[in-house]
């Protein structure tokens, strides 16, 4: 079954004419792999980056849970479920994803895919951690389970973006937690490097992320929120009413545009009115901008990117975040995170040091000031997240990935460059 | 876990999965038939983890007659309650004019096959009382067109076949359903446009096709609409439809 359909990744560009294969079985995703050159496997295409072809297979319809133990935490789902349909599966029995990013709606083999962190990265590491094993369907037809994370094809598959194989199952470690609700906690600052000294201090919090206020900087006072939050033991009545309740999504008209006095204002009174500690479902604390649907329109006509770094010291932190100032172009959000170090695989994103997505609307003189900011993410030694990627060049990727080199090795020697493909890996020569 | 069991014969059809989904709600255990039994293992799978129910899955070629029986002798022991035909192959008119083999196959995917597979198992049925048997045919079959005619003259028998089962099962108080969905987009329609106002999804129609069982409902459009556009296309009379592009 396929459709002939224009696709593109969250943030609507770039778009592209293409043949979409939506198989729902394993059977035919091998006669797919068998029979097509030139493709890409995709998933809910919610990552921020040009990873899309003319010709893809959209997994969504491979979307099942093979198996799944209470006893020891664990999970088997094949790879194109969301991370919504797992946790509204074991939430009932007080499981939670042990690594989730800030969407739900993504498919286990997206997660893979690009090697996802979140609020819990500085604890609990990437989705990398929560690998149990993989089952990947190579170029030649095979079909490999690999459980060891040393393993070159498994270093090269997590955080591959697609290149390497097609993932079609994976047993995934799950998180007990005591009820689905999270203490949160807010701490306000005020100055950088009151923020910086709050991270630090509040660093064994699992989970850790924080808000900050880059648009209404004035190169002097900056406002921020570090939210942290545990999981608690709260009583709770039925977790199918929570669920209900939680899982309602509202669509924005298409008319409403976002504009920059409602991101200052927006920002103005969001900081002025968080409260220091509050209770929130799961759904609060981790999926906020899920309950809108269809939030990436609001920057339509122009459209948006979103540009992820990481850096390995808060100097070179500092100095991004006055680059940014200087260049009077602003984030609508910006969202901070510090990191422990990263793991073995070839093209992972996350290392020790802090992370910084920032969501911008694509205006003149904006890409200027990305290059600028590239320089400084590769002088620290940073890099830029591919999953929110599709603007970079070779030369920097290849500079601020290390690993490249062992990843294109391995890509050719098993035959996924004449296989795999996506405006991405074209970009980067991949 | 429930004892009845719903079997579906075509398990791997859009349409049959959805209603497998639906009536494992619902609590009923599947027996699901289909050429290649690796195709439904991780979805039947998928269902015992959801719902908690017995699946058996049971490989069956339609076409292949002389093995009619011998299927049924492994299935009919189970509770079965309702039986789901759910097969089609909607085929490629223009090759079947001319293809002895493809109109063959189209004919007897669509009828022949399924004419002999209820007899044997409606024979067994009807001493069992009480139970439902549900049919997927096609509004095609309502009334001959240029584009599908071979595919619409099939499925134009099996719902006339459905009709007098359920005329004659009356007596026995066996329920026939005749499914006659509209547009509905699944793997047998991926390659055609569909206009989207009047197309509709597998998950709708099983929800109304559960509806139909609980209601008992002899004949049932879905979407409900298209039991309105098939009598106005009925209504055309032929000296006009034969000249119209329709």
């Amino acid at each position: 079954m396929f459709k002939e359909k224009e696709i593109s990744t969250w943030i609507l560009n770039p778009k592209i004419k293409s043949t979409v294969y939506y198989p729902d079985n394993f059977l035919t995703i091998k006669e797919l792999n068998n029979n097509l050159k030139n493709f890409l496997a995709i998933g809910k295409l919610r990552s921020y980056s040009d990873s899309i072809y003319s010709t893809v297979i959209k997994t969504t319809k491979y979307n099942y849970i093979l198996d799944y133990n209470k006893e020891e935490g664990y999970i088997e789902c094949t790879s194109g479920i969301t991370l919504k349909e797992i946790i509204d599966f074991v939430i009932k029995d007080n499981y939670f994803l042990l690594i989730t990013p800030g969407t739900k709606y993504i498919t286990l083999g997206g997660a893979i895919s690009n090697d996802v962190h979140g609020k819990n990265h500085h604890i609990h590491g990437s989705f990398n951690e929560s690998i149990i094993n993989l089952q990947v369907l190579l170029p030649n037809n095979e079909i490999v389970t690999i459980n060891d994370k040393n393993n070159e094809i498994y270093r090269a598959i997590v955080g591959g973006i697609g290149l390497i194989g097609i993932i079609l199952k994976s047993k995934i470690k799950l998180l007990k937690i005591p009820s689905p609700f999270i203490l949160q906690r807010n701490t306000k600052t005020h100055t950088f490097y009151q923020l910086i000294d709050n991270i630090y201090k509040y660093n064994n919090c699992t989970y850790s992320v924080v808000w900050l206020d880059l648009f209404n900087f004035n190169g002097n006072k900056l406002n921020a929120i570090l939210q942290t939050g545990e999981f608690i033991n709260q009583n709770y009545t039925n977790i199918n009413h929570i669920l209900k309740r939680i899982n309602k999504k509202i669509t924005i008209p298409h008319f409403l545009r976002i504009e920059n006095l409602i991101v200052k204002i927006f920002n103005y009174f969001y900081y002025l009115f968080t409260f220091e500690e509050k209770i929130v479902d799961f759904n609060t604390f981790f999926y906020p901008l899920d309950f809108i649907y269809n939030w990436n329109t609001l920057y339509k006509p122009t459209g948006f990117l979103q540009y992820q770094l990481i850096v390995n010291s808060e100097e070179a932190l500092e100095k991004i975040i006055y680059t940014i100032y200087k260049s009077n172009i602003k984030p609508y959000l910006s969202i901070l995170k510090l990191h422990k170090e990263g793991n073995n695989n070839f093209l992972s994103f996350p290392i020790k040091g802090f992370s910084l997505a920032l969501d911008f609307k694509l205006q003149a003189g904006l890409y200027d000031l990305l290059d600028k900011l590239d320089n400084i993410v590769i002088k620290n030694n940073g890099r830029i997240y591919l999953a929110k990627d599709n603007r970079m060049d070779k030369d920097k990727f290849e500079k601020m990935y290390s690993k490249v080199n062992e990843f294109k090795k391995i890509r050719k020697e098993l035959g996924a460059n004449k296989k795999y493909i996506s405006l991405q890996s074209i970009r980067l020569s991949l | 876990m429930g004892n009845k069991y719903l079997l579906i014969i075509g398990g791997n059809s859009d349409i049959a999965k959805e209603c497998a989904i639906e009536f494992a709600k619902h609590n009923f255990n599947l027996i699901l038939t289909t050429r290649n039994k690796n195709k439904l293992e991780e979805f039947s799978k998928d269902l015992k983890n959801l719902y908690d129910i017995d699946i058996i899955i049971e490989e069956l070629d339609i076409l292949d007659f002389s093995y009619h029986s011998e299927f049924w002798n492994k299935v009919k022991n189970y509770n079965i309650e309702v039986v789901l035909i759910s097969v089609g192959y909607l085929g490629n008119q223009e090759l079947a004019e001319q293809n002895t083999e493809e109109s063959l196959k189209i004919i007897n995917t669509n009828y022949t096959a399924l004419v002999n597979l209820i007899n044997i198992i409606s024979n067994d049925l009807k001493e069992k009382r009480n139970k439902t048997i549900i049919g997927i045919s096609s509004v095609a079959g309502d009334r001959g067109r240029k584009s599908n005619y071979i595919y619409g003259s099939a499925k134009a028998g099996f719902s006339c076949y459905l009709d007098g089962l359920r005329h004659k099962l009356y007596n026995y108080n066996i329920h026939v359903i005749t499914v006659k969905p509209g547009l509905v987009y699944t793997k047998m329609t991926s390659h055609l446009k569909l206009p989207k106002f009047l197309t509709t999804t597998p998950n709708k129609v099983a929800k109304d096709i559960y509806k139909a069982y609980l209601k008992k409902i002899n004949t049932l459009y879905t979407p409900f609409f298209w039991k309105i556009i098939i009598n106005i296309i009925k209504l055309i009379p032929e000296n006009i439809f034969k000249k119209i592009n329709l």
